[in-house]
């Protein structure tokens, strides 16, 4: 009985041994026990409200650029960097990738990539502010400091031509937003003081509504 | 960029980011003005009969080339609803697969040149091919530049025959290529003579041939026949020497001409003669003097401009040099550690012949090279086994450069003999060609005369019935180049020797084509223009058929300006 148990038992550790390696990392590309297969086009659909050719659309992009369905750090980084020849967008792709790979397993599959999207095209104010609040939350505690603030601005201002000297220094701005938005000063700014903040100021909310105006149509 | 156009949706959402740092309000974003997605849509292209379909996204990727521009829309046909390109779909599979991939591969079954057609069609620069291709296209179109220019060159050389009339340049081509014409010929041949017959009596003189009476030992005949062999150098030498002034003289550039090969190896055979006319029998000299004669072995390099295969051999050794070079250096350092190594072990026996490393040289070249000559032989057992190393060793360092030279040899003698052959199937080629040239102008020519005779029916209002069915192309062509014969005044002329049969041909055709007599009567009669079986001026022909119409007879000025000032068109 004994060794029934083992024989079990070591089933059991090589399923689940198979099992973390199918989850969706293909780390070797030729292992191709590990290639990726998307969800069910219409549980997608569903889910993520886009429609089934919106979803098509989005997957055949997706495969055109990573045949193995799966897309690690240094392909988003690249695919990235097409849309911005013009600064240095490593960073602010490193944290994109951060935010999109909810497992941390080092790529990111087709699903995360819908769900990511469905986010942030089909959701609510509520949603995209979440989702926004855990891009600059970096590692992923549930607060943002200051240094995850002046690292995800810093960021944002590497994708623009890094030579110009602004008036106003990545940094500054960094601590003047952070200090904006933590409201008790305890140096840390949570989900509902950021959600808080956004909700009153002008400029950002003109902002969300600009943002809502791009996939109106 | 629009090859992640996917990804542009992700990009834009992702901005999201930017939006709470965002000191000044955002801009509005671009409505698109065509609600539909542009980018479902499928485009079909027909290659020749073969439908190729993709998105439109895909050949929008690249909006330079033809078919991600509106260059397209030339080529788009409404009935069909689809874009037609009469070209060679293979090759189209190559370069629609630029497009969805963004890697142009080139196929190596492909000829070169169409290739290269097909891609300048589509507007796309051949820099673009993958690195898994690139180095193969480069090659190829190295190789068919150098065809090219080859052929070029050859075709130039040949082409200038007719130009050259200086004296000067005329012997120079005389020399160059013996086949030009006949003196060349024979001068190649009395030259190769001459150079044989030198270096025959060079190896006879030392012949043995027999006793003198009153001598002992028997002489050379060289020295028994003293007289005759100096007879026979002179003259050698009186022909050599003027061949060299000869072609110093038609050479177009002397002083490069000097520093040739050629001309050092002419100046070499022939220098010793004169050098030992001036000497006189002294003693001192006399060393010298014999060795003098050795040179005179060069006469036989003068073979090289009779043979190709010595100049080919010549080249290749030439071009080999860095082999070659390689060969003697490892020769050279394995002969000096085994004569190192040899003398040392040898050195202890009594009576050795290895007396010193240097005389060791002469041993390890004879056993590396598997000579063995034996005069030289090992005796300690050390000596003999370092006698076997060096043998063994000696194969494998000769072995190894000697293939490379090989195939360079190889290459290039095949590469001469295609030259030849190919300088040699031209000859046949141009008759074809000039042939096929003959035959379409004379096509041409009948065409023409037929619808010139159409016409000047037309004109006189006759109605032509059994109207042979030509294309209104043709029958444009003859129109417009008859309009420009009235324009100017000139005919149109052709090759004499196709005009009797074409005319004849011509009047036949007139003759079953006209019912009236009273044209029948015109072309019997010979109105200043007769049908004779010589070949006369077109013009003469030009004028009868005209007159056929019974329209304005042609201006007699027009007759005049036939005969002195017709135009000569090039049959097309």
């Amino acid at each position: 009985m004994l060794a029934s148990v083992n024989i079990n038992l070591g089933r059991k550790l090589v399923r689940n041994w198979k099992d973390k390696g199918k989850s969706g990392a293909a780390t070797d590309p030729e292992d191709t026990s590990s290639r990726y297969r998307p969800g069910d086009l219409q549980a997608l659909a569903l889910s993520t409200k886009f429609t089934r050719r919106e979803i098509q659309f989005f997957y055949r992009g997706f495969k055109q650029e990573c045949p193995s369905g799966n897309i690690d750090e240094d392909g988003f980084r690249e695919i990235y960097a097409k849309f911005f020849p013009f600064g240095d967008s490593n960073q602010y792709a490193h944290l994109l990738f951060n935010v999109l790979d909810k497992n941390q397993s080092g790529s990111i599959s087709f699903d995360d990539f819908i769900y990511g999207l469905s986010t942030l095209i089909k959701g609510s104010t509520e949603d995209r502010l979440a989702w926004t609040f855990s891009l600059y939350d970096v590692n992923n505690d549930g607060f943002i400091t200051e240094d995850e603030m002046l690292q995800v601005v810093g960021a944002i201002y590497r994708l623009i031509d890094t030579t110009q000297s602004d008036h106003v220094s990545p940094e500054e701005r960094g601590q003047d937003l952070f200090t904006k938005i933590d409201a008790n000063h305890d140096g840390i700014i949570t989900l509902e003081e950021f959600m808080t903040y956004c909700s009153k100021d002008a400029t950002i909310m003109s902002g969300l509504d600009m943002y809502n105006l791009m996939w109106e149509t | 960029m629009a090859s992640v156009a996917a990804w542009l949706p992700f990009a834009r959402a992702a901005a999201i980011g930017w939006v709470p740092i965002a000191n000044n309000p955002l801009p509005a974003p671009p409505i698109p003005k065509d609600k539909r997605r542009a980018d479902d849509e499928k485009l079909v292209i027909n290659v020749s009969g073969r439908r190729f379909e993709t998105w439109r996204n895909t050949v929008e990727k690249y909006p330079d080339t033809l078919l991600g521009s509106n260059e397209r829309d030339f080529f788009y046909d409404e009935d069909t609803k689809e874009y037609f390109f009469d070209r060679d779909p293979d090759i189209f599979r190559h370069i629609l697969n630029y497009y969805r991939t963004g890697k142009l591969h080139y196929p190596k079954h492909e000829c070169l040149t169409s290739y290269d057609e097909e891609l300048s069609f589509f507007g796309i620069i051949p820099d673009v091919i993958g690195d898994c291709c690139y180095e193969d296209y480069r090659d190829r179109k190295r190789e068919n530049a150098e065809r090219l220019l080859d052929d070029k060159m050859s075709e130039n050389g040949e082409g200038n025959l007719v130009k050259l009339t200086n004296l000067r340049e005329k012997m120079w081509r005389a020399f160059e290529n013996p086949h030009t014409s006949t003196a060349a010929l024979v001068f190649y041949y009395v030259t190769g003579f001459f150079i044989a017959v030198s270096v025959l009596a060079n190896v006879v003189e030392t012949v043995e041939c027999g006793n003198l009476p009153g001598k002992k030992e028997p002489l050379p005949c060289g020295e028994r026949y003293e007289v005759v062999f100096f007879c026979l150098d002179t003259a050698c030498v009186m022909i050599f020497t003027a061949e060299y002034l000869l072609r110093l003289f038609a050479a177009p550039d002397r002083c490069k001409f000097v520093r040739s090969v050629m001309s050092i190896i002419d100046v070499v055979a022939i220098l010793p003669y004169y050098i030992g006319l001036g000497i006189t029998d002294n003693d001192d000299v006399s060393g010298a003097f014999v060795t003098l004669r050795v040179f005179r072995v060069c006469r036989i390099f003068k073979f090289s401009r009779h043979s190709q295969g010595l100049r080919i051999l010549g080249y290749t050794l030439k071009s080999c040099a860095k082999e070659l070079g390689f060969l003697v250096f490892s020769l050279a350092m394995a002969i000096i550690i085994f004569a190192t190594v040899m003398f040392y072990a040898e050195k202890k026996v009594k009576g050795s012949t290895f007396t010193s490393i240097p005389a060791s040289f002469w041993y390890t070249i004879v056993t590396m090279t598997t000579l063995g000559y034996g005069d030289m032989v090992p005796s300690t057992a050390m000596g003999k086994l370092v006698g076997g190393v060096c043998s063994l060793s000696g194969v494998l360092v000769i072995a190894l450069p000697v293939p490379v030279i090989v195939s360079n040899f190889s290459r290039i003698y095949h590469q001469s003999q295609r030259t030849d052959k190919r300088k040699a199937q031209k000859k046949a080629r141009l008759a074809r060609i000039k042939l096929a040239k003959a035959s379409s102008g004379a096509a041409f020519a009948s065409k023409k005369k037929a619808s010139e005779a159409r016409l000047a029916a037309q004109e006189a209002g006759l109605e032509l019935d059994g109207h042979k069915e030509d294309d209104i192309f043709e029958m444009q062509h003859h129109h417009l180049l008859r309009c420009l014969e009235k324009t100017t005044n000139l005919y149109h002329n052709v090759e004499n020797g196709h005009e009797e049969e074409l005319r004849e041909i011509q009047i036949g055709d007139l003759e079953k084509s006209t019912p009236t007599g009273q044209h029948r009567v015109h072309l019997n009669a010979p109105s200043g223009a007769p049908l004779p079986a010589e070949g006369r001026q077109n013009a003469g022909s030009l004028a009868t058929i005209s007159q056929l119409g019974g329209g304005e007879p042609s201006p007699p000025a027009a007759d005049d300006n036939n005969v002195t000032g017709y135009m000569r068109i090039s049959t097309l």
